[in-house]
């Protein structure tokens, strides 16, 4: 039969596999047709893994023979160059990992692995995940497939195009502050960010570690779900990821159908008109559903891009410190070993790089420590328990997932202070380590995919999925 | 920014740059400090019942033993080493 990829989930292509409407090597070929018809325009993807799909869809096809297989098995996914998968390149799109082969399988590739996925390639991303709109990538730009003049968002841009177009049915991103919801809302997908320590971080390259958590991108709520419960866990690599014994102490409350929306905070975001009113038919949509809109008051929200862009660059100034080209990655000779080290990330970061570093060796050095890292930890803890305490009136809190929809290549890049606004309704999520996802709430009179942003409290993505798929129905 | 100061910063994250990036980056930070400087308002913020404490963080801690056969990872690893003798790393003199 002819696969209709448009329309296809996980589990319509799982029933057909079944079935055997098709078998997984069609469904991957039907995916590679597509990726040889558009990567070259878009940039989805840097590299695709044809040396082993083969083996790959050989061991789901086997999986299905045996009555073994799962949700999961021989569905085809995109995973962003961060992500370590061994034998294979990760760089972080990153002219200093540009050589860089992956010596272990990341605790989701080995999850993945077992389930019988079909890893089909690595996709851009801004360098080292710093940026919002894919530009920042050492192996050029990814374009929207709404409109190949405009940036798809970052720094996740590449996975999000790979499924917006047709290039994969699901992909995995990465956020340390709305690197996977950014590029949902402009690409017109859903992308989750889950709790801080529900996935594993192991084999992920590192940007700011008290922030980074990998997020499931796909078309419909259902298929980012099945995606999430798959790579979950906790895993001993990485003693921030949490255990089901711990999990279960955040029990199932029913709903109070009840959901905030963070007035004050959402008009200092510099919202552009056609996303506020947008987000007010958003509001409409989800009263029909049987929920009940109240405003929630912040006084500490508006302060979390704020915090966000100290506790960052610290961690990012410590984190890639290890690119020194002694061990691995991109290296310059010279006479002495300082020289070593300055001329081989001087030569082997991208601009933005050196900034941040920059930035973060200023905010760590004697005498604004105090001012800015160690303030920045106290307003960070303020804003968690605020945000504790707004989630005892009601399930969850909305907003725009992003103030504007795509905005046109080389908009924001002489700017760098313009592109990190991008990340204003996103900061809230990562600083708490709570829960946030982008769905679609429809376009622009241009076609321009919106999203809609819906955060919930600690280790309740059940809510998400919930509030989710009840909008989901009358979209 | 003074680029004084970004000299100093780019000798201690030791990255190499010219001096008209310096200055780009110095002029960049600019309104980036005004941004991230806004914080210091917060504890004038007078009728916030949060306290201005941030919690302990909490380390988690594994036993310190060998966990693998000694040189299991070794040729994995070196293998992405741009200099390497004898199973060990190569550096250049440090004086």
């Amino acid at each position: 039969m002819k696969i209709d990829l448009k329309d296809l989930s996980i589990e319509k292509a799982h029933k057909h596999l079944i079935d055997g409407d098709f078998t997984v090597g069609d469904l991957v070929d039907a995916y590679l047709e597509v990726i040889k018809e558009k990567n070259t325009d878009l940039n989805a993807y840097l590299e695709i893994f044809e040396k082993d799909i083969k083996s790959q869809v050989e061991i789901a096809e086997k999986m299905f023979k045996d009555g073994t297989a799962t949700l999961m098995t021989g569905i085809p996914i995109a995973i962003k160059d961060n992500i370590l998968y061994e034998g294979h390149i990760a760089s972080a799109s990153s002219k200093m990992l540009g050589n860089h082969t992956a010596v272990y399988d990341a605790f989701v590739i080995q999850k993945l692995k077992k389930e019988g996925v079909v890893i089909l390639g690595r996709t851009n991303m801004d360098e080292f995940a710093m940026g919002s709109s894919t530009e920042t990538s050492a192996y050029g730009v990814t374009r929207n497939p709404y409109d190949r003049t405009r940036v798809p968002g970052g720094s996740s841009g590449g996975s999000a195009v790979a499924v917006a177009s047709g290039m994969a049915l699901v992909s995995l991103g990465t956020e340390t502050c709305g690197s996977v919801r950014q590029p949902s809302s402009f690409c017109g997908l859903v992308g989750l960010k889950p709790t801080y320590g529900a996935i594993s971080r192991s084999g992920i390259i590192a940007m700011g570690s008290s922030l980074d958590q990998v997020g499931p991108m796909g078309k419909t709520i259902s298929d980012v779900e099945i995606l999430y419960k798959t790579i979950c866990g906790k895993d001993e690599l990485d003693s921030t990821s949490l255990s089901d014994e711990f999990k279960i102490k955040f029990t199932q409350t029913p709903l109070k159908k009840k959901i905030g929306v963070p007035r004050d905070f959402l008009s200092g975001g510099g919202i552009n008109e056609e996303v506020l009113k947008n987000f007010e038919e958003s509001c409409e949509k989800l009263k029909k559903a049987g929920y009940e809109i109240v405003d929630v008051t912040s006084q500490t929200m508006q302060y979390s891009l704020a915090v966000y862009y100290i506790i960052m660059p610290a961690e990012v100034s410590s984190n890639l410190a290890r690119y020194d080209g002694i061990r691995y990655g991109f290296n310059i000779d010279a006479p002495n070993l300082y020289d070593v080290y300055a001329k081989s990330k001087g030569k082997g970061f991208g601009k933005e790089v050196r900034r941040r570093l920059l930035l973060g060796t200023y905010i760590l050095s004697h005498g604004y420590h105090d001012a800015y890292y160690n303030k920045a930890l106290k307003v960070r803890d303020m804003i968690a328990k605020e945000l504790l305490t707004i989630f005892e009136e009601v399930d969850a809190i909305i907003s725009p997932t992003v103030p504007f929809p795509a905005f046109p290549l080389g908009d924001k890049m002489d700017d760098p202070m313009a592109m990190y606004m991008c990340d204003i309704f996103s900061a809230p999520a990562n600083l708490a380590g709570i829960p946030a996802m982008s769905i679609p709430s429809g376009k622009t009179i241009n076609g321009l995919p919106l999203g809609l942003q819906i955060t919930a409290p600690y280790l309740r993505e059940d809510i998400l999925f919930t509030i989710g798929k009840d909008f989901e129905k009358l979209v | 920014m003074d680029i004084e100061i970004i000299k100093k910063l780019a000798i201690m994250a030791r990255v190499d740059m010219d001096e008209i990036e310096m200055k780009e980056i110095g002029d960049s930070f600019g309104p980036i400090l005004a941004y991230v400087g806004q914080i210091q308002e917060v504890s004038l913020i007078s009728d916030s019942p949060y306290e201005e404490v941030a919690d302990e963080p909490i380390n988690i801690l594994r036993e310190d033993v060998v966990t693998n056969k000694g040189g299991e990872y070794t040729e994995k690893i070196l293998s992405q080493a741009p200099d390497v003798e004898n199973g060990f790393l190569k550096v250049k003199q440090i004086l």
